[in-house]
């Protein structure tokens, strides 16, 4: 089995990690293609990306990992849907394989599972106070709505089972995945927003806290994410159907 | 209830005769696996008075926990299913299936507001009679009613699930489980009339394996089937020929000599001189027959007999090779060139280690498969070797969820669809 190992220093993943879930690719639909030519396009488009080392019992095998398709092609206006799994312990190869389902329209559809040794406590509280919107928790699982670097994701951890599983729409524009997994698993820093305001607001907030007991930059950051709330309102709508 | 929905809670389980294999599409590639087994505690001892009464059955990892003597656990622990079948009137068999079913679809109870219940993908073997089904459905339904946890399920075959899984419609799945294997002919959908069920799987490499220890004088070892089990993982390979690969191995015994060392303990199995006796395991599974195995059944070693469950025989002697011949020759002429041209294996029993200091005499299942069949006079058949064999059933179950539409309800004649139990 493949291990992975993200930098040094970071505080949530202990160990291990196995990566692997399904893409959906849209792709641009072309006269005189078969739904067959549109996966070979893809892998095309990864071929060029990543080192391919051959085919294995439906498996297309690459440098760090493989992917195999999931359901055949299916076009749609002038889209067309390539959905594939893929198993990887390499962050990059996720990002690789992104990026190539990502070239002709600027998105993809995720849903990637984690599993391995992860301090689910620390991820709770990480995704409870940072988190959009928290969606809940039982015995077995929590979940909730993430801003990570403008990728909006559902995120639902399932502690005994050391697995957890990004769920969303994925932006070429935004963050790629091994910088969302940073985020989640606190390898990077906080930062600081600075903004001057009116003396008067800061009266308010300053009342606000003391009404709720939380500190001034809690108020503050609480602002922040109904900001972000409103923002993305429509892609959290979608994913909280889900 | 939107396309959308039951694509996010798709959910496989997948029933082996060991395992049980289980859990929704956010696993990614890998389900959970549990002992397809439960423990019937003795609730009426004094300690569980004292400490609290358990469940009146355990499954999954808490099992260890509540084991007693080893007299104690053939009449408390029950293995529900035997060659992948349950006799109908078996209820604790059933009651069993109840409980793990349950405890898997909890497992992953998410906890949004929205959640209406898992689109459930359920895999039986292809022998399995429809009276199963029915009692299946009846356990789903069960456990909708107690705890919401169930939209919608289907139930499909094992082969068709791996074929659904690999893409290709038309081939022959030959799934290798614990108990028993199953030959499928498949032609979009399976053509039962041509099974083969074979009683010989998993457990059979170990039996063979705990004699060869016993004759190396690891008898006392030899009573435990985990470790035998896992001395069967290490140590067993398949021979390209087994007359050929002895003869090496005799010849110089030094080169396939095996010292394993159990990690964490002072155990050490070293096969010596008997270093040989490694190709019997792999061989044993793919073809019994040849005459090193009288030996062993001479002196006590059950034969693999044919067994008749229900309706269906399982045949106990009969070579892999032989056996996807007498399944492809059930089917029409025009098909069985496309048959043979796709022979997938699934199953954890074709996973096993070559070693690449032995490629010249040891081989992978695939290869075996063909140097049966070319035996036989099929020359040409194109053997895939699925990836991860033992998780290629739920796989399956996860894209014939995501793929079969919400409203295309169950149709007993079809056998397929989904069968919901709310509106």
């Amino acid at each position: 089995m493949w291990r992975l190992r993200l930098q040094e220093g970071c505080s949530i993943i202990v160990g291990d990690i196995t990566i692997s879930g399904q893409i959906t690719c849209y792709l641009k639909r072309k006269p005189n293609l078969s739904v067959d030519d549109y996966w070979l396009r893809l892998l095309d488009l990864l071929k060029k990306r990543v080192r391919f080392k051959g085919e294995e019992g439906g498996f297309y095998i690459f440098e760090d990992g493989r992917i195999s398709q999931f359901l055949i092609p299916k076009a749609e206006d002038r889209k067309v849907k390539v959905p594939f799994r893929f198993l990887t312990q390499s962050p990059k190869f996720l990002d690789e394989i992104f990026m190539a389902s990502t070239e002709e329209f600027g998105y993809c559809d995720l849903s990637c599972s984690l599993r391995g040794d992860i301090d689910f406590e620390k991820l709770r509280s990480w995704t409870k106070t940072f988190g959009l919107v928290w969606l809940g928790e039982t015995e077995e699982t929590f979940s909730s709505i993430l801003d990570v670097g403008g990728q909006i994701l559902k995120l639902t951890a399932y502690p005994r089972r050391e697995m957890l599983n990004l769920l969303g729409t994925l932006r070429r524009n935004s963050r790629e995945p091994s910088g969302i997994l940073r985020a989640i698993f606190q390898e990077e820093s906080m930062a600081v927003i600075s903004v001057r305001v009116p003396l008067c607001y800061r009266e308010s907030c300053l009342k606000i806290a003391e009404l709720q007991g939380l500190s001034l930059s809690d108020v503050q950051r609480n602002a922040l994410k109904m900001c972000l709330e409103r923002f993305y309102r429509r892609e959290i709508k979608k994913l909280m159907k889900l | 209830m939107s396309e959308e929905y039951k694509r996010r809670y798709t959910f496989g389980a997948d029933y082996g005769t060991s395992d049980f294999k289980f859990g929704p599409i956010t696993c990614g590639e890998t389900p959970e696996i549990i002992e397809n087994r439960g423990y019937f505690p003795d609730t009426e001892s004094l300690m569980y008075r004292i400490m609290g009464t358990p469940k009146e059955v355990v499954v999954g990892k808490e099992i260890p926990l509540y084991l007693g003597s080893r007299e104690d656990l053939t009449l408390r622990m029950v293995y529900p299913m035997k060659n992948g079948i349950i006799r109908k009137d078996d209820e604790r068999a059933w009651r069993v299936v109840y409980e793990i079913t349950k405890y898997g679809l909890k497992s992953f109870k998410p906890p949004e507001k929205e959640f209406d219940g898992f689109y459930v993908v359920a895999s039986l073997s292809s022998i399995a009679p429809r009276y199963m089904y029915e009692r299946l459905f009846e356990i789903y339904r069960q456990i909708d009613e107690e705890e919401k946890l169930v939209k919608a399920v289907t139930i499909i075959p094992q082969p068709l699930a791996v074929a659904i899984a690999q893409k290709i419609p038309t081939c022959v799945v030959l799934e290798s489980g614990h108990g028993n294997t199953q030959v499928c002919p498949i032609s979009r959908y399976p053509i039962r009339n041509a099974v083969v069920a074979i009683n010989r799987g998993g457990g059979d490499a170990n039996s063979i394996t705990a004699e060869i220890l016993k004759d190396c004088g690891y008898g006392d070892l030899a009573r435990e089937e985990a470790f035998v089990r896992r001395i069967k993982e290490e140590i067993g390979l398949i021979p390209k020929d087994l007359t050929k690969a002895v003869e090496a191995a005799k010849k110089n015994p030094e080169r396939f000599r095996v010292i394993y060392r159990v990690p964490n303990t002072r155990i050490e199995i070293d096969l010596a001189e008997n270093s040989w006796t490694r190709f019997l395991i792999g061989e044993y599974v793919f073809n019994p027959n040849h005459e090193l195995f009288h030996s062993y059944f001479s002196r006590g070693m059950p034969k693999p007999e044919d067994a008749r469950i229900g309706d269906i025989t399982f045949r106990g002697m009969i070579d892999f090779g032989e056996s996807i011949i007498e399944s492809v020759e059930r089917c029409p002429i025009e098909l069985q060139p496309y048959l043979y041209g796709q022979i997938l294996l699934s199953g954890g029993n074709f996973a096993w280690k070559v070693p690449r200091e032995f490629r010249d005499v040891a081989t992978d299942s695939a290869l075996k498969i063909r140097l049966l069949l070319e035996e036989k006079g099929i020359r040409n058949a194109k053997i895939v070797m699925t990836k991860d064999p033992q998780f290629s059933v739920w796989r399956g179950c996860i894209v014939y969820g995501y793929a079969v539409p919400e409203d295309y309800e169950w149709n007993w004649e079809r056998m397929e669809g989904w069968l919901k139990f709310r509106e």
